[in-house]
C-alpha cells in the first residue's frame, strides 16, 4: 500500500485530474462569446454569430449560404455585416495561431453575395487589428471603416482590402462608425466622440463625454446624437462637437438612439424607454419594458420597436411595439431567449436574433406581432 | 451557487482595488494577489511544516513499510508510534487545492472584467455590488508593457516566468530542496520524496503550457503568487532551521525533558533482487551498501 512501485503513477493522476478540473473551470461559465450582428438588403439577412456568417433568405425562408463553408471552430463572428450593393464587409473576433502563437490576429473579408452554398471571396485583410473586430464595418461607396477592439479605426479600399490609413483612438471601438459629408464619426469606450476626415484619416475634433460609448452615434441636420453609459443621450454640434444638450435616463444607454422626424427615441439597461424632442431634449414620454434594452429602438411608420432582455426567471426575451406618440404598448411578444441585439425589418416583418436551441431567428408581423416563422441553422438543430 | 461565492466577490474585489489603485489592473492584480497569499498562509505553513516533518521520519517510515509489508494493521500501528498518518500526505494538497477556486474564478472573472465584448460586459453589470460605479471605472485598461492582460503574452515572457519562478517556489516549498544528490537515489525507493520530486517539475511544465493560452493577467497572478511562495519557503526553511537548533540545544542540556526519540527500527531484511519490485530493480552496482545504512541507523 505505501510502497512505491511506480512512484510517478500518483503525480501522474494528480497532475491528470487537476489539468481536467482547470480546463473544465476554465472552458465553461462567462464564455468569450458575444450576441448575434445582423444586418439586411432589404431581402436577405446577413447574420454573424459563432463560427460563421449566414445569408438567410426571408422571402423563401432558406438559408441561401454560410461563410466559411466549413466552420473553423477557430473563428468567431459577431459584429453586424456591412451590406452595400451585393459586397459583404465582415470582420472576426481574430484568433491565436496556437500554444506556440498565441499572439490574435483579427482578419476583415469582403465577400460577394451569390446565390450558391458559399459567397465569392473577394479580398481577405489578416492582421490589421489584433483584437476582436466588435463593431460593424461601414461601407461608403469605394471605403470600408472598421472600428477595432484594439483602438483603432481603419480605412480600407473597399474593392481591393487595401490600408488608406488608420486613426488611433484611447480605447476599443464596439460601435459602427458614422459618416456624412466627409467626416467619419466614431464613438468608442475611450468616452469621446471622434470626428475623423474621410479622406486623410486627420482628427477634426474630439469630444469627451463622462460615459464610455459602445453604439453608433446619428448624424442628422446640424447635430449628432450619442449615447452613453453616463445615462444620458447626448447632442453634439456637428462642426465643433460642442455639447448642445443632454437629456438624462436612470441608468446606461447601450444602444444607439432611434430619430423620427423631430422625435429621438433611446432606452436604458434599466428597461426604461425614452422620447425626447430632437433639437432640445425635452422629455416627451417614458415607458417601461421589461429587462435591460442594450439594442437600439427601430421606427417603422408609427411604432416604436424595442427588443429587452425579458424576464430573468423565465430567460424568455420580450419584443414590445409602443406607439411613437405616447409610448403606449400595442403588443408584446416573448422569445425563448433574451433579446440584445438590434433587430432588423425586412418587407411586413421585423426579425430578432436570439442565443437559443430553438431559434436564432424570428419574425413576427410589423402590425399583429404574429409570429411569422423562425430559422435555426441546419448546425445547430 | 459559483458566480455567488467565487466570481462575484472576487469580480467586486479586484474592482474595488482597481479604483483604489488609481485604475492600474496590474497593481490590482498584485495587491488581489498579495490577500489571497495571505489568506492562505496559515495553510502553506502548516503544510511545509508537515511536510518537513513527513520527510524527517521519511527511513523510519520506510523500514516499517518493509518489515510490515504483509501486515497493514501492524503496520499503521507502527506508525502511529512513530506520529506518522499516512492521510497527513494528502494535506500536502490542500493548499493547492484551496488555490483552485481561485484560479478557476480568476481566468472568469479576468474575462469578465476587462470585458472583451459587449455580453460579457452586459453580465458584469449584473454582478457589480452597490457602491462600485461600473461608469466611471470603464474603460478598464488591459494594457500592461507590450501586453493586453486579456490575451496571452505574444512574447512569451510570461510563460517563461510562470515556469521558473513555479519551479523555484517547488525547490523552495519542498523539504528536500537542498539535499546532496547521493540522497535523491533513495528518494526512488520513497513514494513522497518522488512524488515532490516529480511534482518540481512536472507543476512549472504545466502551468508553464497553460499561460501559453490563458489571459496574460491570469499569468502574472501566477508569477507574483510563486514569487510570494518563494519568500515564503525561504523563511520557513530558515524559521524551521532555527527551531531544530534550539531543539537540540535543549536535548543537550536537560535530556530528560527531550522527547524520547523512536526506537530505530530493525534494519529490513536484505531484499532478493529477483524478487524486488520493478521500481526497486536497479543494477548491483547502484544499490547503496548494507555498511552506509547500518552507519546512518547508528547515527540515529
Amino acid at each position: 500500500m505505501y510502497t512505491a512501485k511506480r512512484p510517478f503513477l500518483r503525480p501522474a493522476i494528480f497532475i491528470l485530474i487537476l489539468t481536467s478540473i482547470f480546463l473544465a473551470a476554465c472552458s465553461g461559465g462567462i464564455a468569450n462569446t458575444n450576441w448575434p450582428g445582423l444586418s439586411t438588403d432589404g431581402k436577405r439577412i446577413y447574420i454573424a454569430y459563432g463560427p460563421g456568417v449566414i445569408a438567410y433568405d426571408v422571402e423563401k425562408q432558406t438559408q441561401v449560404w454560410s461563410f466559411p463553408e466549413e466552420p473553423n471552430r477557430t473563428l468567431q463572428f459577431y459584429a453586424a455585416p456591412s451590406v452595400q450593393n451585393g459586397r459583404i464587409i465582415i470582420g472576426d473576433y481574430g484568433a491565436s495561431g496556437g500554444m506556440f502563437s498565441p499572439g490574435v490576429i483579427a482578419s476583415i473579408y469582403a465577400l460577394q453575395d451569390t446565390d450558391s452554398s458559399s459567397p465569392e471571396l473577394l479580398w481577405q485583410q489578416d492582421g490589421l487589428a489584433q483584437d476582436h473586430i466588435v463593431a460593424p464595418p461601414l461601407q461608403v461607396e469605394d471605403t470600408v471603416y472598421v472600428g477595432t477592439a484594439d483602438n483603432k479605426l481603419l480605412a480600407l479600399d473597399a474593392n481591393t482590402g487595401s490600408l488608406q490609413w488608420q486613426y488611433e483612438l484611447e480605447n476599443s471601438v464596439w460601435a459602427q462608425p458614422a459618416y456624412k459629408n466627409g467626416i467619419v464619426y466614431v464613438a468608442s469606450l475611450d468616452k469621446a466622440v471622434h470626428a475623423v476626415d474621410a479622406q486623410s484619416g486627420n482628427r477634426i475634433w474630439r469630444q469627451e463625454l463622462q460615459g464610455a460609448i459602445a453604439s453608433q452615434p446619428v448624424v442628422d441636420s446640424g447635430l449628432i446624437y450619442v449615447s452613453s453609459f453616463d445615462g444620458k443621450v447626448h447632442a453634439l454640434d456637428e462642426e465643433t462637437g460642442q455639447e448642445k444638450w443632454a437629456a438624462e435616463a436612470e441608468n446606461w444607454v447601450w444602444g444607439a438612439p432611434a430619430l423620427n422626424g423631430d422625435t429621438l427615441y433611446y432606452a436604458d439597461i434599466d428597461g426604461n424607454v425614452y422620447a425626447v424632442t430632437a433639437d432640445s431634449g425635452e422629455r416627451l414620454w417614458v415607458q417601461q419594458v421589461e429587462g435591460a434594452v442594450t439594442a437600439s429602438p427601430i421606427v417603422v411608420n408609427d411604432t416604436l420597436y424595442i427588443v429587452s432582455e425579458g424576464n430573468k426567471e423565465t430567460g424568455q426575451g420580450v419584443l414590445s411595439a409602443l406607439d411613437v406618440t405616447n409610448g403606449q404598448v400595442k403588443w408584446q411578444k416573448t422569445t425563448p431567449a433574451p433579446l440584445f441585439a438590434t433587430p432588423v425589418v425586412v418587407d411586413n416583418v421585423i426579425v430578432v436574433a436570439m442565443q437559443s436551441e430553438q431559434a436564432l431567428l424570428m419574425a413576427f408581423d410589423l402590425v399583429t406581432g404574429g409570429q411569422q416563422w423562425a430559422f435555426l441553422p441546419a448546425a445547430s438543430e | 451557487m459559483w458566480d455567488l461565492l467565487i466570481i462575484n466577490p472576487m469580480t467586486n474585489a479586484l474592482l474595488w482595488l482597481y479604483a483604489i489603485l488609481g485604475n492600474n489592473f496590474v497593481l490590482a492584480i498584485t495587491v488581489f494577489t498579495i490577500l489571497i497569499r495571505l489568506l492562505t498562509l496559515p495553510l502553506n505553513i502548516r503544510q511545509q511544516r508537515s511536510s518537513m516533518k513527513m520527510q524527517k521520519l521519511q527511513p523510519q517510515i520506510q523500514a516499517i513499510q518493509k518489515k510490515y509489508r504483509d501486515n497493514p494493521q501492524k503496520m499503521q500501528e507502527e506508525f502511529q508510534k512513530i506520529g506518522y498518518n499516512p492521510a497527513e500526505t494528502l494535506g500536502g494538497c490542500l493548499p493547492l487545492l484551496i488555490q483552485m477556486p481561485v484560479l478557476f474564478g480568476l481566468f472568469q472573472v479576468l474575462r469578465l472584467v476587462l470585458s472583451s465584448t459587449p455580453q460579457s460586459l452586459f453580465l458584469l453589470t449584473q454582478r457589480v455590488y452597490p457602491g462600485i460605479d461600473l461608469s466611471q471605472l470603464l474603460p478598464i485598461s488591459n494594457r500592461f508593457l507590450w501586453m493586453n492582460l486579456g490575451q496571452p503574452d505574444p512574447l512569451f515572457v510570461l510563460p517563461v516566468l510562470v515556469f521558473a519562478t513555479m519551479y523555484l517556489q517547488q525547490k523552495f516549498l519542498s523539504p528536500t530542496a537542498n539535499r546532496p544528490q547521493a540522497d535523491n537515489k533513495k528518494q526512488q525507493d520513497d513514494p513522497t520524496a518522488a512524488m515532490t520530486q516529480s511534482m518540481q517539475y512536472t507543476m512549472p511544465i504545466m502551468f508553464g503550457f497553460f499561460s501559453l493560452q490563458f489571459q496574460a493577467g491570469l499569468s502574472i497572478y501566477f508569477v507574483l503568487s510563486n514569487i510570494i511562495g518563494i519568500f515564503q519557503g525561504v523563511y520557513m526553511r530558515q524559521v524551521m532551521a532555527r527551531e531544530a537548533e534550539a531543539e537540540a540545544q535543549t536535548a543537550v542540556s536537560a535530556p530528560s525533558d527531550a522527547i524520547p526519540e523512536p526506537e530505530p527500527m530493525p534494519d529490513p531484511e536484505p531484499i532478493d533482487e529477483s524478487q524486488a519490485p520493478a521500481a526497486n530493480n536497479k543494477p548491483p552496482k547502484k544499490t547503496r551498501p548494507q555498511s552506509k545504512r547500518k552507519r546512518r541507523s547508528g547515527k540515529r
